[in-house]
């Protein structure tokens, strides 16, 4: 089952498509990815969700609701934590939950003090969340987020100015609640290395588009370990290649030359030896470690270089 | 989601908010000031040491002034401004906390967002006139005495609050209107301020410039509608048609607006 489709979606801002036609699925029980450079559309995308910005064009559903006074009553089971943090500063943590509960029509005083504890809050503290400092807000905008037991829960940058141990806390209690209460979470984060430790699936935006969605597998597959080949005759290298790697997963072919070849037990002196009998000249070899967060980097374009500034 | 939810939501952020207590000091103080001013310049009357103008219409005497206070003095605590200003709050923190962005977030209803506020901030507009009144009452009691209060008196004082009261619940639609359009705690108060000034100044170039049905119409402005709560004896019935008239046709276009401004405008 679906949990979120999205159908072309798009938002312009004056005449900026900061949303370009995004066709997007979400399965219920998935941890989905949203990665993109600064200014790609990704928190527009989660505001549009979220239905605090209305779609120029296309639509969305959530669990396949699609007629208007659904979506309303679909929105009641997301939980949301969009853009910043967001609290009233003069209401004190408990205050804040409360003031949430009672806007969902729930009264329930033991799960909001129980949800505090869970982000590590203490339920019973006077302090204003005014003096509470960006971690703290955060925890509390995350707990907010989980009043009134969302299905879906949708976070941009959760983990937004926390510490490494509260980034743990979060992360184990985003992947309880996904695999013991079946919450489907979509999260976006500038923090590869932390999303893949839990993603199930990615989507990439660039521009305001989704250039690719891809499943945890495949990219685990995408980022096994490999020997890096760099060649001066590509052309010559790929017959070499088709022949003694039948299987076209064993390599991929890159700009610049390059090969990456996915065979672990092959040595290096193995493949120096059969591009060099084919009459290509190997001018790099090296072995590397498999990268799911290089894998995904390369996906959005790859690192910007600073040879002009040095 | 059931409209008590919302009511009960607004409920509780108005009773967590610190100028509902704030205001009410404000009104008092206002209220003891105009007082203790009277009677400073009762007491230098007697003396002689004011000149009393015989066409002033405030009567200078001990007796009356009570009474006269007593009618006008909850129109002249500012009561507007300061329903401006905690309209603004209500309505603006709520943005700027992305409190309002979390209620739409988890299915909130905006039309029925906004009719719970309003219905919030117009009891308040009723719980502080009815306070300015009750005050009134008792500091004319304190310090001249209520004296001739007759049994039509009686009726014009509750004539006196019923106007006062849905005057400034009409007062605020306009600048909880304001608050929704522009959606920022500075700019909100500002632009009502300039839309006090603005009344006050389409009032008075109507008492310069014009004179009978075309000087009724520039009175047409909720703060100016006050000064009729004050009155006692019979209304005209122009006076009459305007204080149904007037606040109601605000309300209801203020409301429209403010509805279809939060309806379909994103919120950040």
């Amino acid at each position: 089952m679906n949990a979120i489709t999205t159908n072309k979606l798009t938002k312009v801002y004056k005449d900026t498509k900061v949303v370009d036609e995004v066709s997007l699925t979400i399965y219920k029980g998935d941890i989905y990815g949203l990665i993109g450079n600064n200014g790609a559309g990704k928190t527009t995308l989660l505001r549009m969700l979220t239905g605090v910005a209305k779609p120029t064009s296309g639509s969305f559903t959530i669990y396949d609701d699609e007629l208007e006074m659904q979506h309303e009553e679909a929105l009641k089971r997301i939980g949301s934590l969009i853009d910043f943090p967001s609290y009233d500063p003069s209401m004190t943590a408990y205050e804040n939950m409360k003031f949430v509960a009672l806007s969902l029509g729930i009264d329930n005083d033991e799960r909001l003090k129980k949800l505090l504890q869970c982000v590590s809050l203490d339920p019973d503290d006077k302090k204003k969340t005014k003096n509470f400092s960006l971690g703290m807000k955060q925890r509390l905008a995350i707990a907010m987020a989980l009043v009134g037991n969302p299905k879906i829960l949708i976070l941009d940058e959760p983990v937004n100015g926390m510490d490494p141990t509260g980034i743990f806390e979060i992360r184990e209690l985003l992947m309880d609640l996904n695999t013991k209460c079946g919450v489907t979470i979509l999260i976006s984060s500038h923090l590869l290395a932390e999303l893949t430790k839990m993603a199930t699936c990615y989507g990439i935006m660039s521009n305001g588009k989704l250039v690719r969605e891809i499943r945890g597998e495949e990219l685990n597959e995408m980022s096994r370990p490999f020997i890096k080949v760099v060649v001066d005759d590509i052309k010559k290298a790929v017959p070499i290649l088709a022949q003694t790697f039948v299987n076209g997963n064993d390599f991929q072919i890159l700009p610049g030359n390059t090969i990456h070849i996915f065979k672990e037990d092959e040595t290096i002196s193995y493949i120096e030896d059969t591009f060099n009998m084919g009459g290509v000249k190997v001018t790099e070899v090296a072995k590397c470690e498999g990268n799911l967060e290089e894998q995904l980097i390369s996906m959005l374009g790859g690192p910007k270089s600073h040879d002009e500034i040095f | 989601m059931k409209f008590s939810n919302y009511l009960k939501t607004d409920f509780y952020k108005l009773k967590k908010s610190n100028w509902l207590w704030l205001m009410p000091i404000i009104i008092f103080g206002i209220m003891l000031l105009l007082y203790v001013l009277f009677l400073a310049l009762v007491i230098l009357a007697k003396k002689g040491n004011v000149e009393v103008d015989p066409t002033n219409t405030i009567p200078l005497d001990g007796d009356i002034l009570g009474k006269y206070l007593m009618f006008t003095a909850p129109s002249e605590s500012n009561l507007p401004i300061i329903l401006m200003v905690a309209s603004a709050i209500f309505v603006c923190t709520e943005f700027k906390s992305g409190m309002t962005k979390i209620r739409i977030s988890r299915g909130a209803n905006r039309v029925n967002m906004f009719f719970s506020k309003f219905i919030v901030m117009a009891g308040v507009a009723a719980v502080y006139t009815v306070g300015a009144y009750v005050l009134s009452t008792l500091f004319s009691a304190i310090f001249f005495g209520i004296k001739g209060f007759s049994a039509q008196d009686v009726g014009y004082f509750f004539r006196g609050i019923a106007i006062t009261l849905y005057v400034n619940i009409s007062i605020v639609s306009i600048y909880m209107m304001v608050a929704y359009l522009i959606r920022n705690l500075g700019g909100s108060i500002g632009a009502c301020i300039g839309v006090y000034i603005l009344g006050g100044v389409i009032t008075s170039a109507g008492a310069l410039f014009t004179e009978g049905v075309a000087r009724e119409i520039f009175n047409c402005i909720p703060s100016g509608l006050l000064t009729l709560a004050g009155s006692t004896g019979e209304l005209s019935s122009a006076n009459t048609i305007e204080i149904i008239l007037v606040p109601f046709v605000f309300i209801l276009l203020c409301n429209i607006i403010s509805v279809f401004t939060f309806r379909d405008r994103d919120v950040k």
